[in-house]
Order: C-alpha cells, then sequence, then structure tokens
C-alpha cells in the first residue's frame, strides 16, 4: 500500500474565467434570437394576424441584444480590445462563429427594430425577417456547440446540448410573444403560443434528457470526478426538467386562456432557462478532484 | 490619433517569418531531481512574478500548478509505504533486516510544461488569432492581441493556459521564442542540471527519447514509456512530450486526451436537426391552426 502526497488528479483542466455576466449573456442572446426567430416566422408564415405581435417582439429584440454585447464586453479580460474578434474568422472556433454571427444578427435586429418603430409595410418586415431567420437560429444554438466542443468536464460530454440551446431559445421566444400576445388580449394567437410552447418544450425536455445521457444520468456525468458530485448534478438537472420543463408543458396543455395561467408559464420558463444556464455555466467549477 | 492607432494597429497583417525546423522540449522524468531551477530560470527570463510563499502541503510544491505566471512547474510524487508498515516494532528490526529490506519508495518527480500539441485546441479555439503556430511549430501567444476571452482556457485538455488576474489576458511558456530567435536554448532546459528537460529538433528528440526508453529497460526500469511523442486517434502528437516511470494520472496528465473539436461537426448537426424539427413544428401549427 503506497501513499502519496498528491492524490492523482482525474480532472486536469483549468476552470474557465466564466460566471455571472456569461450567465446572463447565454440567457439574453437565447431570449433576443429565439424571439426574433419566432416572431420571423410568424411574419413570414401569418403576415396578417400575427404582425402585430410580431412587430411588438422586434422592439424587444434589440434592447436585448445590447444588453448582451455588454455583458459579452464586460467579461472579456481586456474589453478595450473587443474589436479584437473582428480580425479573424475561423470556422474551426464556434466561439469566433458566434461572434460574427452576433455582430450580423445585431444589425438586422437594430433594423427590424427601426422598421417596427417607423411602422413600414409588412413586406420590408419580411424581408428582415428573411435576412435575419438564419442569424438568429445560428446565434441561438451556437453557445451549446462552443461549450459542448472544450475540454472541461461535464460539457464536454454533451453532445446535444447546441440542440438544447436552439430549442431552448425558441421556447423562450413563444413565451415572450404569448406574454405580448396574453397582456394585448389577442386569445387566438396566445392560443397557438400555447400549443407550439408546449411542443417546444417537450423537444427540449428530450434535447436535455439526451444531453445528460440516454440512460444514466449519473454515470453520463462521472468526469465530474467524484460521483457524489455527479449524483448531485444529475439530481438537480432532474429537478429542473420536471418543475422548468414538465410543469409549463402540463400547463400549456391544460391552461384555458386564464391570463394568470400564462403569465405563470412565461415566468416558470424564463426562470427555468435562466437557472438552468447559470448550473450550466458553473459546471465546470463544480467538478472536484478524485483519488483515481 | 490614440484611439484610432489601437482599433487598427490589430488589423495590419505583416508577413510571417518563413518556417523553420520544427523544436520542441522532450523532458526525461527518469533524470529529474526536483531542483526546481527551471522554474527558477522560466520566471527569471521571461519576467514573471513570484506566485508567493504559500504552504502547499504537497510535498515540496510550493506553485501547485502551471498557471500565467508559472509556465514550468515541478511536480512532486512522493509514492512510499504507509508509516505502520515501514516501521512494525523497533524491537524486531535488525542490520539484516534493514539490509535486505526493498527500496522504501520512490519520488516520481517531473518539469510540467505546456505541451506545444501539433494541433493545437487552444489556438484552434481562440477567435481573435492571439494564439498561433509560429515559425518553430510551437504555439505561441501573441501577447498585443489576445483579448482575455478565455476559450484557449476552456479548450486545453491539460491545464496549461490561464487567463492572468494582472493584465486579463491568457499566458502560458512561448518555449522561449525570443531565445530561438537568437539561436539560443530555452532557459529551463539551459539551466537544468540533469539534462532532464531537452531542447532541439522535435524528430532529433523523438529519435533521442526512443533510444532513452529502450536503454531503461534494458536495465530493467520496464515501466519506462514515452508520453505523447506520437499521435493517438483522438490527440495530436505533443512538441514538448515526455518519458514517464507511472501512470499519466500520476503526474497529473489526461491518459487519454481528446481534442475537444472532434465533435465539432456532429455537435452542429445536431443542433440543425433540432432546429429543423422546432421550424417544422411552428410551421405545421401556423399553417393548419385557424385563429
Amino acid at each position: 500500500m503506497r501513499s502519496e502526497t498528491a492524490a492523482a488528479p482525474r480532472i486536469f483542466t483549468k476552470v474557465p474565467p466564466w460566471h455571472g455576466w456569461i450567465t446572463a449573456d447565454t440567457f439574453l442572446l437565447s431570449l433576443a434570437s429565439g424571439t426574433f426567430a419566432l416572431a420571423a416566422l410568424f411574419v413570414l408564415l401569418r403576415p396578417g394576424e400575427m404582425n402585430a405581435i410580431a412587430r411588438t417582439a422586434f422592439y424587444a429584440v434589440f434592447p436585448l441584444m445590447l444588453a448582451d454585447l455588454v455583458c459579452l464586453i464586460v467579461d472579456l479580460g481586456d474589453p478595450a480590445r473587443f474589436h479584437h474578434m473582428l480580425r479573424v474568422f475561423k470556422p474551426s472556433s464556434p466561439m469566433s462563429v458566434g461572434v460574427w454571427t452576433i455582430g450580423a444578427f445585431a444589425v438586422i435586429a437594430f433594423l427590424a427594430f427601426v422598421a417596427s418603430i417607423l411602422n413600414l409595410p409588412s413586406a420590408v418586415l419580411q424581408i428582415i425577417a428573411i435576412v435575419g431567420l438564419i442569424p438568429a437560429l445560428i446565434a441561438a444554438a451556437y453557445k451549446g456547440v462552443l461549450f459542448s466542443t472544450t475540454a472541461q468536464p461535464g460539457w464536454r460530454t454533451m453532445r446535444w446540448l447546441g440542440a438544447a440551446f436552439v430549442l431552448s431559445g425558441i421556447s423562450m421566444g413563444a413565451a415572450m410573444l404569448l406574454a405580448i400576445a396574453s397582456s394585448a388580449g389577442d386569445w387566438g394567437a396566445a392560443r397557438i403560443l400555447r400549443f407550439i410552447l408546449m411542443w417546444l418544450l417537450v423537444l427540449n425536455a428530450l434535447a436535455v434528457r439526451h444531453t445528460l445521457g440516454r440512460v444514466d444520468m449519473a454515470g453520463h456525468l462521472s468526469d465530474l470526478g467524484s460521483h457524489s458530485t455527479a449524483l448531485r448534478v444529475g439530481l438537480h438537472y432532474t429537478v429542473f426538467i420536471v418543475v422548468g420543463l414538465g410543469l409549463p408543458i402540463v400547463l400549456c396543455a391544460l391552461s384555458k386562456g386564464a391570463p394568470a395561467v400564462d403569465a405563470a408559464i412565461v415566468l416558470i420558463v424564463l426562470a427555468g432557462a435562466l437557472v438552468s444556464r447559470h448550473y450550466l455555466v458553473m459546471l465546470p467549477q463544480r467538478a472536484t478532484v478524485d483519488p483515481a | 490619433m490614440g484611439l484610432l492607432q489601437d482599433l487598427l494597429y490589430p488589423f495590419r497583417r505583416p508577413t510571417p517569418p518563413a518556417a523553420r525546423t520544427a523544436t520542441g522540449f522532450f523532458t526525461d522524468t527518469s533524470l529529474c531531481i526536483g531542483c526546481k531551477a527551471c522554474e527558477v530560470a522560466c520566471k527569471q527570463w521571461n519576467q514573471l512574478p513570484s506566485d508567493g510563499f504559500h504552504f502547499t502541503g504537497n510535498s515540496y510544491d510550493n506553485t501547485r500548478m502551471l498557471s500565467a505566471t508559472t509556465w514550468r512547474h515541478v511536480t512532486f510524487v512522493e509514492q512510499f509505504p504507509e508509516p505502520a508498515a515501514q516501521h512494525p516494532a523497533p524491537a524486531a528490526v535488525g542490520p539484516e533486516t534493514l539490509l535486505n529490506e526493498g527500496p522504501a519508495g520512490r519520488w516520481l518527480m517531473m518539469s510540467d510544461v505546456c505541451k506545444h500539441c501539433s494541433a493545437a485546441p487552444c489556438a484552434i479555439a481562440c477567435p481573435t488569432g492571439a494564439l498561433i503556430i509560429n515559425e518553430f511549430s510551437n504555439v505561441y501567444v501573441q501577447n498585443d492581441i489576445c483579448n482575455g476571452c478565455g476559450y484557449c482556457v476552456a479548450a486545453c485538455p491539460f491545464g496549461v493556459i490561464a487567463r492572468s488576474p494582472i493584465d486579463g489576458h491568457a499566458h502560458k511558456c512561448t518555449l522561449c521564442y525570443d531565445r530561438q530567435r537568437d539561436d539560443m536554448t530555452p532557459a529551463c532546459a539551459k539551466a537544468c542540471p540533469t539534462g532532464s528537460i531537452q531542447f532541439g529538433p522535435v524528430d532529433e528528440l523523438r529519435t533521442r527519447a526512443h533510444s532513452r526508453v529502450e536503454e531503461l529497460v534494458a536495465r530493467g526500469v520496464s515501466a519506462a514509456y514515452l508520453y505523447g511523442e506520437s499521435p493517438t486517434a483522438s490527440y495530436s502528437a505533443l512538441n514538448a512530450f515526455f518519458l514517464l516511470l507511472d501512470r499519466p494520472e500520476r503526474y497529473g496528465l489526461p491518459s487519454e486526451p481528446e481534442r475537444p473539436q472532434l465533435h465539432l461537426r456532429g455537435d452542429y448537426l445536431r443542433a440543425a436537426f433540432a432546429t429543423l424539427l422546432a421550424i417544422a413544428i411552428i410551421a405545421a401549427t401556423l399553417l393548419n391552426h385557424a385563429f
């Protein structure tokens, strides 16, 4: 039996210096891009009935994007050098892809904002929607791929994280539009949005489940270092799936259109998205070193 | 004018130097005596600040790990029998017992450093182009370009590169780029008194390393092997590789490092699949439901 001064670690990586600002970034970017994507689909597929809701959504997207950009810049080690990101475009780097996509999306979000304020014709909104849809969807998805293609414990095994991010982003967008429709008294639109939101949340739950492993959630997260840490993380994510996704799915299915229920659905979806993102961003910091 | 200069400067692209022979380190841990001359030489040459005087509780290790200000780190691993087994009962110990007992244990010591991976995940991930492969095939951080995004820190499977709290930029071993340009040996290799850290053209180092393993095995050190000198299914070869005497984990190295970008295409495709599924649901709902 040998004793060693240092237990052989199973975790060899350094924790990236990402904390609250990145949580806020992932939340704001998902909300902005998901809201834009859904509003763009509404403008393109049901231009008549949904224009008012889509215009209101476009008001919100640009301020959300501005706030997101502030979070991203403040989080840098040297914020005065934020423009250095634009020196190169590297398809091999999800962060580089994301920066260019966010840049393009921010410009489109500004145009949508202006078009909504000036009440420009629907045709203009439709052009903006066509141009902005793909950047919005990439912006919603890339952050998940950015995390999953690192060497960090927890993140590195999450093969469906990009899928979970894009579904979560569009779900948040649906919740945002539901809030707008419900507060505007547009019950027809609210009914359709609840239906869309319900199925998006079902898909999101499946993606989160796949992200964490098909069979053994704790086992799949075993590279978090200790089994107890993995079990704890698995338990927390189970609670998130049940409360953050399951509860709004049930509410969407059973709702008769009461504004209070809509408000509850919106709050649970957005709060769940915020909490789960913070948990995800901090996941490598929860990893513990265990004797091999 | 100053602001404009700051804005435009990073976009200038001078002609890169012509490629030269790939260089690297071969660290032979069987020769390391844990003197830390490499750590000191590295800090001195690169003008890196002290990490402070802290008691780590881990053998003679006082810098703990590679960091933005420690680019060489000597790992100490003490492998000794449990104290109770080592000293059973004083009365029973005689001269014969002492003479015949096997080795009491051993020290494992290794001077750790950036691995200068052939396909470096940090350089692939870097969104500013601050991390480059220089003319010596070494991974180099351009400090005037890095903006401290931290993605390289997340990408490195060895936990080498780190963001400095002092200037907010990422730092790591440069393989003494400035010295190499003047045909000088990197400071750590120059200072190493036992030849544990060897510097030179990577091909030569590999040949030398294989000979050394053969020599050690012939002497009865059958556990000796090379770590990182050749690529694996999931990771590229390292230009700074090691001769080890125990499992990589004992030295703080992953046994099977994996290049994070291996999954990039699949992860994007899964995200695209989910996106199309979501759009299909939304489109079907919008086109089929009456308001």
